[in-house]
């Protein structure tokens, strides 16, 4: 017990000679090495629930994308392109404006899109059914671009049909799998 | 040198007069263990990774839900970070990591699930969409049901991270990952 206090002892000396250790692998505690935390607006609750609407207050801008009418009643290619600072996007998921169906998905020049949705809308009575149908594509390995100001990243096209024209805007691209670089992509060239 | 002459000998007298540190804590990791950790951890700092975990958390609007290191051994870390996020119109977030000493050989992969669809709330059967429900409010107000989701899209994407040895982690405000003791 006595050669415990002693070496203990020993140790704490050794460490305040030596500026507390710098060769330790301990994080500071202060500034910012304290725990994250993220600042929320506020927002009235009245009898549990919300009177406005919230909308994020970042939106994320994963993607260029451009839309070209192809031959034939409603059929499109959907260009698009990496353009995040995350890294090589490997599934994204398109949701089309409000109103517009999917019909078919005709191909894509990289990995294998599907038209998706959920379905079994009122148990098994409507088998045919398809509530918020969307393409989701996986299999991806769009590359980062060098830089987001380039646009360079890796490009997918998708050509499909839906039930109306596409006249009410481009939709909603979301990011849903990616692999991270270690290295951070710059925002802009030096 | 003198500064190493002095931290040896102190904590050679350590280890002689067996004062511990070769023990185990609850979460099954040794001083050692942690310390070795800590050092991986520590090489992702000033990293596209660090500045994602923070750039994630301010996207979803919440620190993250669960974060959490499995060492595999005295170079291979799996961790593992999640996020539920604030606003349905903001997706579930995940983050699997298998960290080593050297970037080429480590992988950081990134999945998002959708909280409710684009304008709507999922209903408790999965299957319909809430009539008149909206995606622009927060996501706690989904109830009992939304939580269980939450929890159970965070058990899905974790894999063996929870097991032992290992310990609970907690990002930091540049982005850094320190890891907490056991209790």
């Amino acid at each position: 017990m006595a050669a415990c206090a002693l070496a203990a002892a020993g140790l704490v000396v050794a460490l305040v000679v030596t500026h507390n250790g710098t060769g330790s692998s301990a994080l500071p505690t202060t500034g910012p090495w304290r725990p994250l935390t993220v600042t929320r607006p506020q927002v009235p609750i009245i009898g549990g629930g919300i009177p406005v609407d919230i909308d994020p207050q970042i939106v994320r801008n994963d993607f260029s994308a451009t839309l070209f009418p192809l031959p034939g009643t409603n059929h499109y290619r959907l260009e698009i392109s990496n353009i995040s600072n995350l890294g090589v996007i490997t599934s994204l998921q398109w949701y089309p404006p409000q109103g517009v169906h999917i019909v078919k998905v005709l191909g894509s020049s990289a990995g294998h899109c599907i038209a998706s949705g959920l379905t079994g809308f009122g148990g098994s009575q409507f088998p045919t059914i398809v509530l918020y149908p969307n393409i989701l594509c996986d299999g991806l390995a769009m590359k980062a671009p060098t830089c987001t100001c380039l646009g360079n990243g890796g490009a997918v096209s998708i050509s499909f049909v839906t039930d109306s024209a596409l006249t009410g805007g481009q939709g909603d691209l979301r990011m849903r799998t990616a692999t991270l670089l270690f290295r951070r992509i710059p925002s802009f060239l030096k | 040198m003198r500064r190493a002459l002095l931290i040896a000998a102190a904590a050679g007298v350590l280890l002689l007069a067996g004062c511990g540190g070769g023990g185990k804590d609850s979460g099954g990791l040794t001083a050692h263990d942690r310390n070795a950790a800590q050092t991986v951890m520590n090489r992702l700092q000033n990293s596209n990774i660090s500045f994602q975990l923070v750039s994630i958390s301010n996207w979803v609007q919440s620190t993250p839900a669960a974060c959490r290191v499995h060492v595999v051994n005295a170079s291979l870390l799996k961790v593992y970070v999640f996020w539920i996020p604030w606003l349905e119109a903001e997706p579930y977030v995940w983050l699997n990591m298998s960290v080593t000493n050297d970037p080429r050989t480590s992988s950081f992969h990134l999945g998002t699930s959708e909280t409710v669809l684009p304008s709507g709330r999922v209903s408790r059967n999965g299957r319909t969409v809430a009539p008149g429900s909206i995606d622009t409010t927060l996501l706690s107000l989904g109830g009992p049901a939304q939580a269980k989701k939450g929890r159970e899209i965070l058990k899905a994407h974790a894999g063996d991270v929870f097991t032992k040895p290992g310990a609970s982690c907690q990002v930091l405000q540049n982005g850094a990952l320190r890891l907490l003791p056991n209790t």
